[in-house]
């Protein structure tokens, strides 16, 4: 792998996929549940206070699952079936427009990098993509699909994009996240709940190359920064298992403490990129750590305004909103304006990076 | 607790603010997480956001400042 000529974000593509519930839809059904769970009276009581908390407000995600019920997701089967209907609605509905936008430019793709970490397919989320592309893909093209890697998936791929050395002239970068398809509300834990209320499902795409005159964007990117903890992190973030995959977390004072930590950690350390640029986004992974990062880093308040944003408008779609929160900002830069990059996630990792509008 | 909404809530419903419902002021969870973020300023301790967001959604202001006071240990203060 080696990175000679700068490379861009030529345009960045994002997909809604399923139907959307807000908040107030959603909560009948998850009280419902809580009072068929095998719990005494003080915790169910605390479960669902929880669950009301994490439900505030009119916050909206989408889920890809057709008519859903708390029926609907009860076995490996349903869940499996409904994560591979709904990627392939995702990669439809994004491949719809880059494949006009291959077509009129005549690009084609020298490597297609995928991410998921909601659910597991194959062939993988590339193959699928390659077929709905056409001849915008060709034979003997990359397709590589990035799997396990959490929230911070499209950072990874984004990362992985521009190591790539400069045979690769155009690469498509694609998130598809589906965690409404982990939907379990047979569990007791607080961890499952905070799940279930928390995440909601979409996709996006990044097409990249070395040329700054394509697409609608040329976001050139500057600089990309990694850093695993996994030598104390690795059960911060994790499966757990049910009859599904569902998402656990360490206990929920250590998961603040240290996840906070990380994140304040591995951002001074690259202090000097991102001081000076007020524009960022960021995963959003939870508006109590956002907040409190900020305030460890002294982050102008308007730092988090984009993410908490999209949390109220998606909810956090895992490895896909900071995709969503970056074509926001950058669509309404002007040239020379950088953003910065935040992503975290299981391992535990911290992902910084920084984009700059060319023109 | 009520200094927070001053200067952005109807003098009505601070006259009552003891017996107002939390989320009749706090609509959105960033909302929530902004008066908490006050609330350690004032305090001058660190509030574990899982424990106080819950009595936030369910209660009103006079029995959040009873749950702040276990919490921190103090008497509770609604004016404070």
């Amino acid at each position: 792998l080696r990175k000679a000529l700068p490379r861009y974000i030529n345009d960045l593509y994002t997909a809604s996929v399923g139907e959307s519930w807000t908040n107030p839809r959603l909560l009948p059904y998850f009280e419902e549940a809580v009072e068929r769970l095998p719990l005494q009276d003080e915790p169910r009581r605390e479960l669902r206070d929880f669950i009301r908390y994490q439900m505030l407000g009119e916050r909206v995600r989408r889920t890809a699952v057709p008519n859903w019920k708390p029926a609907t997701l009860s076995d490996f089967n349903s869940r499996a079936s409904a994560f591979e209907r709904g990627a392939e609605e995702a990669i439809a509905a994004l491949a719809r427009p880059i494949k006009e936008t291959a077509e009129n430019s005549g690009v084609k793709f020298d490597a297609v990098l995928t991410t998921t970490s909601t659910g597991n397919l194959m062939p993988g989320l590339s193959y699928r993509m390659a077929q709905r592309l056409g001849l915008a893909v060709r034979p003997d093209s990359l397709l590589f699909d990035l799997a396990n890697v959490g929230c911070t998936g499209s950072c990874k791929a984004l990362n992985l994009a521009r190591s790539l050395d400069d045979s690769f002239q155009n690469i498509l970068v694609v998130a598809v996240e589906l965690p409404t398809t982990l939907i379990d509300m047979t569990g007791t834990n607080i961890d499952l709940w905070q799940g279930n209320c928390t995440f909601g499902d979409g996709a996006a795409a990044l097409w990249i190359s070395n040329n700054p005159e394509q697409g609608s964007l040329a976001l050139e990117i500057e600089e990309i920064r990694y850093q695993q903890f996994a030598e104390k992190g690795l059960e911060l973030i994790r499966w757990g298992y049910r009859n599904y995959y569902n998402f656990a977390l360490a206990d929920q004072a250590t998961f603040e403490n240290d996840v906070g930590k990380y994140v304040s950690g591995a951002l001074r350390e690259v202090e000097a990129s991102w001081r000076d640029v007020p524009q960022w986004a960021i995963h959003a992974a939870g508006i109590t750590l956002l907040m409190r990062v900020a305030r460890s880093l002294n982050f102008p308040k308007e730092a988090i305004r984009a993410s908490a944003d999209h949390y109220r408008d998606h909810s956090n779609m895992s490895s896909v909103s900071i995709l969503f929160v970056l074509k926001e900002l950058a669509e309404k830069a002007s040239a020379g304006t950088a953003i910065n990059l935040l992503s975290m996630g299981a391992g535990f990792n911290v992902v910084y990076g920084r984009v700059r509008r060319a023109r | 607790m009520k200094t927070f909404f001053a200067d952005k809530t109807e003098p009505e419903v601070l006259e009552r603010f003891a017996d107002t419902p939390a989320t009749e002021l706090l609509e959105e969870s960033i909302d929530v997480v902004e008066f908490i973020v006050y609330l350690e300023d004032e305090l001058g301790t660190r509030i574990d956001a899982n424990k106080v967001g819950p009595a936030l959604a369910n209660m009103n202001f006079g029995q959040v400042a009873g749950e702040l006071a276990k919490l921190v240990n103090k008497e509770p203060d609604v004016n404070s």
